[in-house]
């Protein structure tokens, strides 16, 4: 007589066999969430399960930060601080969200992290206003490449209270519909609503004042 | 798609000027190959800091789980309420298609007529046992039979109470033929 014990935590408990099917399915299809899983919480298939997180994950995350913080190089620390975080923490991942919503709260706190540390850096009167830094370090970007317009839209992005501004970037670039975005930031979807109209007025403003209309 | 239009439609009512901005995307690039060598930045930081997970943060595996772990597992909510709702659904056709009650038995002895009843007895007198007789006679038809003699005598069936004195029994011998007396040896 056997037996099929179904765990509460469906990925918990895996063998060695379904790891290696697992593995198979991956060469050919891209990971879901329940496979890159599987392999984490295994301790001998953890390190190719976290490498299959970042190859999924990687270029999502890396926009949605490179857009809160504009620089390339800013950008890729604050990404390789993310998937730090995420490796030391996957563990206590419990599955009461997406994979992507923990990872993107992961990224977005280790951004407004770096975001608030420059801004007390940029607060010495020698470093000017965070305005006037932000558009000359965007300037010396070398990996950015956009036209004065683009220019002037991405500094009046960063003038937008943060949530506004994760609002616009989800909305604007991601096209995300609202009830996904509702699940990600945890806010109804008349309140986002509510963000993106407020933050658009702002840009909106922000390009009235300098002249562009 | 359609999410694309709804967007589309939300920019050209809140922000027309923000429409044609979004075909030129936003002039932000990445280094060629940068995806490629992340996984192996990230992974030289994580040994330059000794970063490793703990072995105890794995769940166990289920060839370490004892027989009451994998029981607990099994032990779900859902698979209770389940259960419950098979019980309740056998006990429900049970209930609707299960055995009738047995009906109740005619009383054989009334519709026995004493005829019938007498001819039965006599026809199975021999295969019933004493108590059986004693049961379907009345009571003042059983009396044991009382002789004139010492030592225990035995009720039998049928046989009325007589009593005779050993001068009525000579004498009843004595009318008697020899072949009455043979058979009545």
């Amino acid at each position: 007589m056997t037996f099929t014990v179904k765990p509460f935590t469906p990925l918990a408990v895996l063998s060695d066999k379904i790891h290696e099917e697992l593995l198979l399915t991956l060469k050919n299809k891209p990971a879901s969430d329940d496979q890159i899983l599987a392999l984490l919480r295994a301790e001998h298939s953890f390190e190719r399960g976290f490498r299959l997180l970042m190859s999924t994950y990687r270029e999502r995350l890396y926009w949605h930060i490179r857009r809160l913080v504009l620089v390339h190089e800013d950008a890729d620390d604050v990404l390789q601080n993310t998937f730090i975080k995420i490796y030391r923490g996957v563990l206590q991942f419990e599955g009461k969200s997406k994979l992507y919503t923990w990872l993107y709260r992961i990224a977005t706190n280790e951004a407004i992290t770096f975001l608030q540390s420059r801004a007390r850096h940029h607060a010495q009167p020698l470093d000017g206003d965070p305005a006037t830094a932000l558009s000359s370090r965007l300037r010396a970007d070398t990996w950015f490449d956009g036209d004065a317009l683009q220019q002037q839209l991405l500094e009046a992005m960063a003038q937008l209270p943060e949530k506004q501004r994760q609002v616009f970037n989800l909305r604007y670039y991601d096209e995300m519909p609202y009830e996904e975005m509702s699940g990600l930031l945890d806010t109804s979807v008349g309140a986002l609503k509510a963000s993106f109209h407020h933050a658009v007025k702002k840009i909106e403003s922000f390009f009235r004042e300098a002249d562009h209309f | 798609m359609k999410e694309r239009q709804d967007l589309h439609d939300e920019l050209r009512e809140q922000a027309p000027f923000l429409a044609p901005l979004k075909k030129n995307g936003d002039g932000l690039r990445v280094p060629e190959g940068y995806f490629d060598k992340l996984e192996a930045d990230v992974f030289r930081q994580l040994d330059a800091l000794g970063a490793r997970p703990n072995p105890a943060a794995f769940p166990p595996n289920r060839r370490d789980t004892s027989w009451w772990q994998a029981l607990q597992r099994l032990w779900q909510p859902r698979l209770a309420i389940a259960f419950a709702g098979v019980l309740a659904l056998a006990l429900a056709a049970w209930w609707t298609f299960g055995p009738a009650p047995a009906a109740p038995q005619p009383d054989l002895a009334a519709a026995l007529s004493a005829e019938d009843m007498e001819a039965y007895l006599l026809d199975n007198l021999l295969e019933l046992e004493p108590e059986q007789l004693a049961l379907a006679l009345p009571a003042e038809e059983w009396s044991p039979v009382i002789l004139d003699q010492p030592g225990p005598t035995t009720p039998a069936a049928g046989q009325q109470e007589i009593q005779i004195s050993p001068d009525e029994l000579k004498n009843l011998l004595q009318d008697m033929s020899d072949e009455e007396l043979e058979e009545l040896l």
